[in-house]
């Protein structure tokens, strides 16, 4: 009988400290996401994380760490793909911003970036992980300027070229006909 | 010799007309040069034939309405220059009228063909390869606008009124 009701406190005690060490627990949610409106290969591509501390107390030891962009497919232009922060407090957040370029066109699957970080002081680090953007289709160069550049310098070009073609015949057969056109404006009068 | 002037200049002009939109088609719809080069070429060859046809059937329709317009300006002119010339006869000065009718006829309806022709195929092409052809493959497109605007003002020109 003692026994039992040994057990049955050591466990009920457990509990509430393990409740007591959430309470004091660090808790970080991290968002990740595309900034582009148009995913262009061959244009510079944002990618936004921002973590948020929705825990009690300071986070330590933060590590962001983000392998979805290889250098195969993709060149990385500004921004750290690994970053650290030592301490995040309680109800704040932090924000990270990366450029990278896609190299070819295509299906892509942009994954969650990983972030570690001490919750409880003395405790191993915790792992999580970002929101995943998903899958995106990354444009043609060529195909995305087609729809989507304004193109104002061809088009100049192209008024000018154009220009001879109806300008000049119009301009030597109006000539003619205000020349004889004047002619009997006299003989109106 | 000068049929012969006047056709040159017909098809040097549908050549230069027919071949600036390559520009348009190379540079906005991002078609490759290279890779494109024979449809370029024939439909470059065909718009110019159909542009000619129309430059042809546009100018004997406006010769005949230019010179019956002109008949009244060119007699004061003549009438003018031969003042009191008496060795001009009535008949001779009659023919000097019809011949300047016919040369200011002949010079007005072809610039004006050129022009009018050149005015609605360059609107044409641009309507339907930017409004109605937008989605359209930009080979696709280039044919059947071209061809199209072309037909047009072949179609156009064979109508009475132009």
């Amino acid at each position: 009988m003692m026994s039992v009701s040994l057990l049955l406190l050591t466990i009920i005690s457990l509990f509430g400290i393990s409740n007591a060490a959430d309470e004091k627990s660090a808790r970080l949610l991290i968002s990740k996401t595309i900034l582009n409106e148009a995913l262009v290969s061959g244009k510079d591509l944002t990618i936004h994380y921002e973590i948020f501390n929705v825990g009690p107390s300071s986070a330590t030891g933060v590590e962001l760490s983000d392998t979805s962009f290889r250098i195969s497919d993709y060149k990385h232009i500004s921004g750290l793909s690994k970053v650290r922060w030592e301490h995040i407090g309680a109800s704040s957040n932090v924000s990270h911003t990366i450029v990278v370029r896609p190299l070819s066109p295509g299906a892509q699957n942009i994954t969650s970036a990983h972030v570690s970080y001490i919750a409880i002081e003395g405790e191993p680090p915790v792992n999580a992980y970002s929101s995943e953007p998903g899958e995106y289709y990354i444009f043609p160069e060529r195909e995305y300027d087609r729809l989507h550049s304004s193109h104002w310098i061809e088009w100049a070009i192209f008024a000018a070229m154009t220009l001879p073609s109806i300008g000049m015949p119009f301009l030597l057969w109006y000539r003619s006909r205000s020349r004889y056109v004047d002619q009997i404006k006299p003989k109106k009068h | 010799r000068v049929h012969g002037k006047s056709s040159a200049l017909f098809y040097g002009n549908a050549a230069i007309v027919s071949a600036i939109p390559i520009w348009i088609f190379w540079r906005v719809h991002e078609m490759d040069l290279k890779e494109n080069a024979p449809l370029f070429a024939v439909c470059t060859l065909l718009v110019t034939f159909l542009v000619a046809f129309a430059y042809k059937n546009s100018k004997f329709i406006f010769k005949h309405k230019i010179a019956a317009k002109r008949d009244a300006a060119i007699n004061y002119e003549i009438t003018k220059k031969i003042g009191d010339d008496k060795r001009v006869t009535k008949k001779e000065k009659e023919e000097r009228v019809l011949w300047k009718k016919n040369e200011v006829a002949d010079y007005e309806a072809t610039t004006f063909s050129i022009f009018y022709n050149n005015a609605i195929f360059l609107l044409a092409l641009l309507f339907i390869s930017f409004m109605v052809l937008s989605n359209l493959s930009p080979m696709l497109n280039y044919s059947i606008s071209m061809l199209s605007a072309a037909g047009l003002i072949a179609l156009l020109s064979t109508g009475t009124k132009c």
